[in-house]
């Protein structure tokens, strides 16, 4: 089973996201902020028990640490470099959108989203990964 | 002596047992309430994946919880888009919160009737427009701004004009009831409505109205009016929708706004010609770099910042250009040239640049 680590600091945005991965079948862990999230991809809190997330989908704005910030700091450790990364956030600006790929993500999920396209990019995305390893 | 020992004891450890069951009381209300609002989480969940028993699972909740869920689903709302924002909101309106938010829509509490306008924006249907549209001549600023932002959200094409009109100001008034682009952000969020109503916009008396129409035709980057808004840029007797125009421009990108921008970074009230060179950077019109140089040498007017930045922006030809003045320590637009070549590379690596004049 793949696992998704969700990072989000609204509660209720962050478990319906949950809900919808499990029932697509996917394994989730949940952090609500930018430093329990980073522990959490690299396998090191106490909610990721050791598991390495597939894929990590990233608020920009949280408490603690920027979504920008991890995704950088999750490029810079050679452990966690290739785990694959999706931002969902409100900031539309083409500005904004090129700084998130500067910073490492994969790809990019304006809100407000449909978890319904949000599923099919993670399938999409944890697909071409498997067809590349 | 031995009574008062005794006595002060009792009543330290009654007060000390009255604390900690305080505490503990505060705790179990707190863990009850997670464990409310996961069992509310989790109904809701149930009723976006199961639409056609939503209302059964909402009704199967008790009056309190019923109450809790409407107010994640209203909070859960704008965040969504697609079928489960459509199964939210006809939930909530099978709920009644449209009835209930049109009635509040009359309330004598300004505050009330801003909500009302959130709530219909969320989760109304397309004749909530009726409901909204008188609200923009609402006498207190909070509501106008609500209602305008509730019509962006609705995202029905029946109000755009309306929201264009709340922007018009007649001769003598000194404010408009929606400012620009709070009506521009509304405008934005609506799809399938033609371009063609903001035409006879670009020629209207009204200040504000025709800085509307610029700034919409620069969002949705309009080819086919660039003309008319280089007329604008050119002509229109209001810095203010200049600025927007040369905005508008550098939105658009067409190649005929590269030489009415030149024209206006030579000569122009100093807003203007601060717009037209972001506009430039922004096109990477590489026909822009001497006038550019020429600006950012003169010191006159403040301006070596923003031409910095423009060059920057344009790329390879603007960045030779900064290079050739940052290598000289001494000259008085060095710095500038340094922060725009600080500022492009932090862009670069996905780092957040320096607040930059081009930033908007």
């Amino acid at each position: 089973m793949k696992i998704v680590l969700v990072v989000e600091d609204d509660t209720d945005i962050r478990e319906m996201i949950a809900w919808k991965l499990t029932q697509a079948g996917y394994g989730t862990l949940c952090e609500g902020d930018g430093a329990a999230g980073l522990a959490a991809a690299s396998g090191a809190s106490d909610t990721a028990f050791g598991v390495r997330p597939d894929l990590v989908l990233l608020d920009w704005a949280m408490p603690k640490m920027s979504g920008i910030d991890v995704c950088r700091a999750l490029r810079a450790d050679p452990a966690t470099a290739d785990i694959p990364v999706i931002l969902l956030t409100a900031k539309a600006q083409e500005s904004q959108v090129e700084r998130g790929f500067a910073a490492g993500a994969n790809d990019y999920i304006i809100k407000p989203f449909s978890p319904r396209e949000m599923l099919r990019r993670v399938d999409a995305l944890l697909g071409r990964v498997e067809a590349r390893a | 002596m031995m009574a008062v020992v005794v006595a002060t004891g009792v009543c330290s450890f009654l007060c000390g047992l009255a604390a900690w069951a305080g505490v503990a009381r505060r705790r179990r209300s707190r863990l009850r309430l997670v464990q409310r609002e996961a069992a509310v989480r989790s109904a809701l969940h149930r009723a976006l994946d199961d639409p056609g028993h939503s209302t059964q699972i909402v009704d199967d909740l008790v009056a309190a919880d019923r109450k809790l869920l409407e107010a994640k689903a209203r909070a859960l709302l704008p965040a969504l888009r697609g079928e489960d924002r459509e199964t939210l909101a006809q939930l909530l309106e099978s709920r009644g919160a449209t009835e209930a938010a049109r009635r509040q829509c009359r309330s004598r509490h300004a505050a009330a009737r801003a909500a009302a306008c959130q709530v219909l924006g969320d989760v109304g249907s397309s004749f909530a427009v009726l409901d909204l549209v008188p609200l923009l001549d609402d006498h207190r600023p909070v509501v106008r701004l609500a209602a305008a932002r509730a019509l962006g959200r609705l995202g029905q094409p029946t109000g755009v004009v309306p929201l264009i009109g709340a922007v018009h100001t007649d001769e003598g008034e000194r404010f408009n009831r929606v400012p620009v682009d709070v009506a521009a952000d509304a405008i934005q969020q609506i799809r399938d409505w033609p371009v063609s109503l903001l035409t006879p916009c670009l020629s209207d008396p009204s200040e504000p109205t025709r800085a509307l129409a610029v700034e919409l035709l620069g969002r949705f980057q309009a080819l086919d009016g660039v003309n008319a808004v280089i007329d604008l840029l050119e002509s229109d007797p209001a810095t203010a929708v200049r600025v927007r125009a040369a905005r508008a421009l550098g939105r658009i990108g067409s190649p005929h706004a590269v030489q009415p921008l030149i024209r206006c970074v030579r000569s122009g009230p100093v807003a203007l010609r601060a717009e037209a060179m972001s506009a430039l950077g922004r096109m990477g019109a590489v026909a822009a770099v001497p006038v550019l140089r020429v600006t950012l040498l003169d010191h006159s007017q403040r301006l070596d910042e923003v031409a910095a930045h423009a060059l920057a922006a344009i790329g390879p030809q603007g960045v030779a250009v900064l290079e050739d003045i940052a290598t000289d320590r001494s000259h008085p637009a060095g710095a500038a040239c340094r922060r725009a070549m600080a500022a492009r590379h932090a862009l670069a690596a996905g780092l957040q640049p320096e607040p930059s004049p081009l930033a908007r």
